[in-house]
């Protein structure tokens, strides 16, 4: 049976072409929808299917020292990792010969180079999943050999870390980072800015083999490489005082030590060294006090090293002379009713203030001290920096503790005068003899030299303000007193070096823990040399030592530190003598 | 106009004009259609060529690429051994291995009055100097192995040197260090 009869040829033919239109017209709008309407989204998931996108790691900036050797610097590292759900044995060619290699056999490859067990490493691979992690953070030789056993399973995901070559050489200052690139502590936290860079990516189409489709439109984003930052340390030499403070700090049963060099007419930190530190490589093994730098971030009472503040003023007010004369008892009745007393007993001695310094006597300086108001005494104490953190505002620094110096109360107002009541941090303390072996011209501390960007940028870091604390004559007066310390005194003359003219001044204090004073001590020497013109200050410091409770525990520490200082920067020995003081009258 | 159509109507009668035999790839149009032709497919035939060693040299690229890791990868397990090698740790382990000690009493001679400055004394490794490595580093993946040689003529991986010892580097690679570095 037929649609139409044969004889409605007319109606049969519009029939057909309406068909065509409408079959057209389907076609047409259908096309159009896809080529039109909808192209943007089919577009997107073509592109999406095809292109590729990759991250081009940045590398953080090298630390360097002041001659450029690498503190710290960028490495690649890799995760190793597999896919369990396609865990097989692997069909290999070996001689020509077709081999099978087994899953334990790949498991007992990966221990021997991993140095995990077997079963440790098939435990992993166990399971249904496309990942599970072997091992974090191995280094580029472990890579290569894992990479060699050409196991098609296992894949790597490339990363960069940081390794620190040196290892704990200046740790405590370098600071570290967490595996996931975060900043935790010292100058990596501190110059972040400098060091970090910024990572770049990679767009491309690429076929069902990875390959790259040429011709395809590629979109590349440059990584921005990290800035190298330059210190002022110098390795050699903090290698050498963390070796010293190491021995030290065992020898002497302490908590801690920290020992600082300072170049006097630059203001530049030589050495910061400490013991016991932490190795940025492995940051977890050293216990969480050790992370930091202690040389900023702590506080103790500085005890007599703070004499020679207190002497520099009242020279510098006018109010004593190097040879202004006191009587010294062995302990001595304040106003007040307190006793101060000297830390051994002597009879009672006719000291001039060169005296007073060498014999470190407590009722002798508070004399002298007395002379001087409060008010001005604390000026000079917050002019030498005493009360508030460097200019290098350290991660963690601390400011020291002067209290509320204008309600002190009057024991404080005495002990202050040699050391107790108040609290330092070693950097600080340190540059007040900068100050005076500068000639009274109190420099702020150098850590960060220059930051060099990846292009080659060379930006050198501001020193922060100086100021003349105190007069010149001042100064030469404060260190010709110090000479007889070490020429004269009984724990200075253990720091004395033959051929050179030494200037210093130790100090013994006690510790206040809950409110009182306990039997042990921090000890400390702070020297400079060569006297006649002071090169470089050496400040040493042990906390809580156990084995020597005096600073006699602390002079063969400096000694080393400071002979080897004057030997690495070639000084020649002194050819002048001290300046004849009298010490007594 | 009239001119014209009396022409067309005079001419209406077709006149026999005798064709000359032209062969087939004679005609202009048959060569014109031969070179298009071999010129398509020249083109086409360039097109594939280019094509195909444009496909090679993407592979060319992806394996000159990973070349490039493969020797930064080499670059970098070289840079650690360096860097382990020249560290200050493994620098002090040789040195106290060689029996070098530290003198911390040094002593001066004055030229100008040829005077002695100090006391000359024998360094002494003891407890109040530094007698070993004391300061950590994890990242010392490598080291300077010290052996005694047994002959005036030994030559150990670097060869002999002044004080008899032979100084060879042992590690993953084993790379060769110099005493000195």
């Amino acid at each position: 049976m037929s649609l139409l009869p044969p004889n409605e040829e007319r109606r049969r033919f519009g029939l057909i072409r309406v068909s065509m239109v409408v079959l057209v017209t389907l076609f047409v709008g259908h096309l159009s929808y896809y080529q039109i309407i909808d192209a943007p989204n089919i577009n997107k998931i073509s592109s999406d299917k095809r292109s590729v996108t990759r991250v081009i790691l940045a590398s953080r900036g090298s630390i360097l020292d002041r001659s450029g050797n690498v503190l710290a610097r960028s490495v690649f590292t890799y995760d190793v990792n597999v896919a369990p759900a396609h865990v097989a044995n692997i069909p290999q060619q070996v001689n020509g010969n077709s081999v099978t290699v087994t899953v334990d056999q790949v498991a007992q490859e990966m221990s021997i180079i991993l140095g995990q067990t077997k079963d440790d490493i098939l435990r992993k691979m166990a399971g249904t999943g496309l990942y599970a992690n072997i091992a974090k953070d191995v280094d580029a030789t472990v890579y290569s050999q894992l990479k060699a056993l050409n196991v098609p399973w296992v894949y790597f995901d490339k990363k960069i870390s940081r390794l620190y070559p040196n290892g704990a050489v200046a740790g405590n200052i370098l600071g570290f980072i967490t595996a996931d690139g975060t900043t935790m502590a010292g100058t990596e936290r501190k110059m972040n800015d400098c060091l970090a860079g910024v990572n770049g990516k990679e767009t491309f189409d690429s076929g069902a083999d990875g390959i790259r489709i040429p011709d395809s439109a590629v979109t590349t984003v440059m990584a921005k490489n990290g800035g190298n930052l330059k210190l002022t340390l110098d390795t050699n030499l903090q290698y050498f005082s963390q070796q010293v403070l190491e021995n030290a700090v065992r020898y002497e049963r302490a908590d801690y030590g920290t020992a600082v060099v300072i170049e006097v007419k630059t203001g530049k930190l030589l050495v910061a060294a400490e013991a016991p530190t932490v190795d940025p490589n492995n940051p977890g093994a050293a216990k969480e006090r050790d992370r930091q730098s202690k040389i900023f971030t702590t506080s103790y009472e500085p005890g007599s090293t703070m004499k020679s503040i207190t002497a520099a003023t009242a020279i510098d007010t006018g109010k004593a002379t190097i040879t202004s004369k006191v009587v010294a008892p062995y302990k001595l009745k304040t106003s007040f009713g307190a006793w101060i007393k000297d830390s051994e007993k002597h009879p009672t001695m006719h000291l001039t203030l060169a005296g007073i310094l060498r014999d470190s006597s407590n009722t002798g300086i508070i004399q002298i001290g007395a002379k001087v108001d409060r008010s001005v005494r604390v000026a000079y104490m917050k002019k030498f920096g005493l009360g508030q953190a460097t200019s290098i505002n350290f991660p963690g620094e601390a400011s020291g503790i002067l209290g509320d110096t204008k309600n002190w109360d009057l024991l404080t107002d005495k002990t202050s005068m040699f050391g107790q009541g108040i609290a330092v941090t070693p950097i600080q303390m340190a540059y007040v003899y900068q100050a005076i072996a500068n000639g009274g011209l109190r420099l702020s501390p150098k850590l960060y030299e220059s930051c060099t960007a990846a292009d080659g940028t060379v930006t050198k870091f501001q020193q922060g303000p100086s100021s003349q604390v105190i007069k010149a004559s001042t100064a030469r007066d404060t260190i010709d007193m110090l000479e007889k310390v070490v020429e004269q005194g009984h724990v200075g003359k253990t720091a004395a070096i033959a051929g050179y003219r030494v200037a210093g001044k130790s100090g013994t204090a006690q510790i206040q823990e809950g409110g009182t004073y306990g039997y042990l001590h921090a000890i400390s020497f702070i020297g400079m040399a060569p006297a006649e013109d002071p090169k470089y200050v050496v400040a040493v410091m042990l906390y809580k030592s156990r084995r020597t409770t005096s600073s006699l525990g602390a002079t063969p520490w400096f000694k080393q530190i400071m002979q080897q200082v004057l030997r690495t920067f070639r000084i020649p020995p002194s050819t002048t003598k001290s300046r004849n003081i009298p010490t007594e009258w | 106009m009239s001119a014209l159509k009396a022409n067309s109507y005079s001419k209406s009668k077709p006149r026999i004009v005798v064709q000359q035999n032209v062969r087939l790839w004679n005609r202009p149009v048959f060569k014109i259609g031969i070179i298009a032709i071999i010129g398509m497919f020249s083109v086409l035939g360039v097109n594939v060529a280019i094509m195909a060693q444009t496909s090679a040299q993407a592979y060319q690229l992806v394996s000159l690429k990973n070349e490039k890791l493969d020797l930064n990868t080499k670059a970098d397990v070289v840079g650690s051994q360096v860097s382990s090698l020249s560290s200050n740790q493994n620098l002090v382990n040789v040195a106290h291995a060689l029996g070098m000690v530290s003198n911390v009493n040094p002593v001066f001679l004055r030229l100008s009055d040829s005077t002695v400055i100090g006391e000359p004394k024998r360094a002494l490794a003891n407890e109040r100097t530094v007698a070993k490595n004391l300061v950590p580093n994890s990242a010392m993946t490598v080291d300077t192995k010290i052996s005694k040689s047994t002959g005036q003529n030994q030559t150990g991986v670097l060869g002999s040197n002044a004080s008899g010892l032979a100084v060879s580097a042992a590690g993953p690679d084993s790379i060769q260090a110099s005493p000195t570095n």
